[in-house]
This record gives structure tokens, sequence and C-alpha cells, in this order.
């Protein structure tokens, strides 16, 4: 084959991640040697022959160890406080998932947790402006940040149940962009709150209906792109207007190859 | 890369904004500093989207119908597939790691080369251009020596 475009198209595909490459958070687990070994494992032998996750690692790593500049530390005094105040609030009740550092930073407390992790994030801020300048609009349109991958640390492709309702599709990785959501039926249920999010839960679109499915409307769909992992959420409300189910997070993501 | 450095500097306060507005969504499940990659990046994604959908906005839909329509048959699919593991191979093989960094943000994630020289602080001359160079003449090199890369492709693609 000589045709230069086939050819640039191939090297592009070759490159670009796959359904196999890690998401932005697995790779920080894996940075952080958090996650159970058989994960870390897997993790081991995938980014050992990525050379797309391989590079996303080193970015995040780099991201995560800008230093703060003079100039910045009144910002980051700040953005500590806040950031601070919040965890405060989340961490004594929060569920989460069995990792060593986490569990062992909340026994010694908040400062020892936060002394790695507060102000390198007012760090990673200022180093995003920096990245940002570099050309980060573009550089991230195929992850969307979030080259994703299925792991046994929460939501996945395995979780057709979570809470009381059970989703039907999509959830995992799926090979086309979605027209419609559809989950089980619940008995009593007169009407069903549905929230598409991003990953970091922030409600991209929402809907009410009556029925056990909803189309999304082309706008959304616009917004899942390949690679990029969403959540979505059903939540069944009874004649009283009760909450009487919920999916929990569903994860999906249309496979980076999609076409 | 854009040559509009207003543009990142908005989408990086836009992240800032966004990170605060949403910081109740942070809920622990990772290191705070992967959260805020993941937004940047999301965000980041979701204005390059908008920014494509603007620009399609004004090509004839007929082109659009004929470019959305069928793919690839499953034997041609495979032979993709085939070529793309192969690819990958010999650029794990011959490339040095920062040559293969270059090649997956300039390729995988069509990153600008005068952006990938500031992201790695690439301070010779050329900086990622002299990379770029020297990985597709290693990768030239290695496609034509390899006996299982399929036939017909013998060059690596020009930049």
């Amino acid at each position: 084959m000589s045709d230069p475009q086939e050819e640039l198209d191939l090297l592009k595909s070759s490159l670009a991640a796959t359904s196999n490459c890690f998401s932005i958070d697995d790779l920080g687990r894996y940075a952080d040697a958090a996650g159970e070994l058989a994960w870390r494992e897997r993790g081991d032998a995938h980014i050992k022959t990525c050379v797309r996750c391989q590079t996303e690692l080193s970015l995040l790593q780099q991201f995560r160890s800008q230093e703060v500049q003079p100039s910045e530390s009144e910002a980051v005094a700040w953005i500590d406080q806040k950031v601070a105040r919040h965890l405060d609030t989340i961490l004594p009740h929060h569920q989460h998932v069995p990792d060593p550092e986490a569990t062992a930073a909340r026994g010694r407390g908040r400062k020892t947790f936060f002394a790695s992790g507060i102000f390198r994030p007012a760090a990673a801020l200022a180093g995003l402006l920096i990245v940002a300048s570099s050309g980060l609009y573009l550089w991230s349109h195929r992850l969307g940040s979030v080259p994703q991958m299925k792991t046994d640390l929460e939501t996945t492709s395995d979780n057709y149940r979570s809470g009381n309702l059970s989703i039907v599709a999509p959830t995992g990785d799926i090979g086309r962009v979605p027209a419609t959501l559809v989950w089980q039926p619940t008995p009593d249920a007169v009407r069903y709150e549905i929230r598409l999010m991003e990953v970091d839960r922030q409600v991209l679109w929402k809907a009410s209906t009556g029925s056990v499915s909803v189309e999304l409307p082309d706008d959304v769909r616009q917004q899942i792109v390949p690679a990029k992992t969403l959540f979505w959420e059903v939540e069944a409300f009874d004649k009283a207007g009760a909450k009487i189910a919920s999916s929990g997070n569903q994860r999906f993501r249309v496979s980076a190859k999609a076409n | 890369m854009t040559g509009d450095k207003q543009t990142a500097a908005d989408l990086g306060q836009e992240v800032f904004l966004k990170a605060y507005r949403h910081m109740d969504s942070f809920r622990g499940d990772s290191k705070f500093t992967t959260w805020l990659y993941s937004i940047a990046r999301n965000h980041c994604s979701n204005a390059r989207v908008a920014r494509q959908a603007r620009r399609e906005e004004t090509v004839e839909p007929f082109l659009l119908d004929m470019t959305s329509e069928k793919g690839p048959g499953p034997e041609a699919r495979l032979e993709r597939q085939e070529r793309e593991d192969s690819l990958r191979s010999l650029i794990r093989e011959s490339l040095d790691p920062l040559e293969a960094q270059v090649m997956s943000l300039h390729y995988g994630e069509e990153l600008r080369l005068d952006s990938i020289s500031r992201l790695l602080g690439l301070t010779n001359a050329s900086g990622a251009k002299a990379y770029i160079v020297s990985a597709r003449r290693k990768l030239t090199r290695a496609i034509s020596a390899s006996k299982s890369f399929p036939k017909g492709r013998r060059k690596a693609p020009q930049p």
C-alpha cells in the first residue's frame, strides 16, 4: 500500500487509545501502586507494551509533580483550605475502594495525607495552565481524557445491577454511540429520572420519563466521543414521589476504534 | 498547536472554575490530582468536539452521509488490525522511549510538534521534529526488515 494518507491513518490508529488502554483514574491508581495485586499485574503487562499508556502515565506524573511558583503560593494556600475542608467532610463517611495508601492516610490524619496531596493539586492547577498553553486543547481530544479501562475497583461493565434497579444498556465498552438508554422496570415505579454524567459526575444531561427507556438527543450524543468514559444513573420514584430504586452509576465508553 | 494562546488560557481558567464548582463530586476514589487531570482532559475534549462540530456545520450534508455509511468489511478490519498490531510492535521495539512518546503525542493525540516540544521540555534546536524524523527513519528501516509486517507497507508515513 503506497497511499500516504492511508499509511498516516494506520500510524495514527496504531498509536491511538484502544479499549484495553487505562483510564486516567486507573493510571493514577497504578502510579500510586494502589489496587489489588492482580489488577496491578494486568496493568504491568499492558503498560509495558502500550506506548500510549506509557505516554499518558508520564504526562500524569508530570502534571502531578509541577512545582509551585512563588507567585502562586497565596492561591495554593486558599485551595489547600478549600479542599481540606471538603475532604474533612467526606472522608469519615466515604466508602472507598481498598486503597492501602488512602486507608493508611486516614489513620495518620489529614495532614499527612495531604502533605503530598494538597499542594500538588494547586501546583497541578498551575501546571495545567502551562500545559494548556502548550496545546492541551487539542492534545487531549482523543482521550477525552479519559481513555478508560475496565477495572475491578469501581463500577464496571460487569455491574449490570447496582442498587436495585437493573440497567440493560449501554454499559461497559460499546461499539457505537448509543441512541437510547434502557433499563428494567421497577415494580411500583411511575417515574424514572435519568442522569448522564462525566467522570467527575458533572451532569451532562438529565431527563424524566415514565417509560423504561429514553432517547439521547443529538446534541448529547455528539458529546459521547470514542474513548471517553461516561456514567449514567437511573432512579425510580413511586406514586408518592419517593425514590424506591437506583441503578447506581453505570459506566460506559464508546470504543476508541468505533466507526 | 492552535497558535491561539488565548483559547488555551481560557480553557485553563474554565478548568479551574469547573474543578471548584464540582469539588463536591470529588469522592476520594482517586487522588485529587488524578481527578483534576481527568477534568482537564474532559474539558479540553469537550471544547475540541464543540469546535469540530462548528466546523462540520459548513460541510455539505450529503458528504457527511457518504462518509458515515459503510465501514470496511470484517476481512478488511481484521487485516487492518493485524497491521496496527505489527506497527505497534515495531514502534515498541525499534524506537527509544522519548521517540515513542513524541510519536504517540503527535500521531496518536494529534498534538502539534511545537506543543510537544514545550510539553516535554525538549531543548534541542528542532525540538520534537528531530525525534519524529529519527523515529520515522528507524521505523522505515524496521518495517523494511520485518518479515511479519503485512506486505505493501515498507515506509513509515511522513509527518
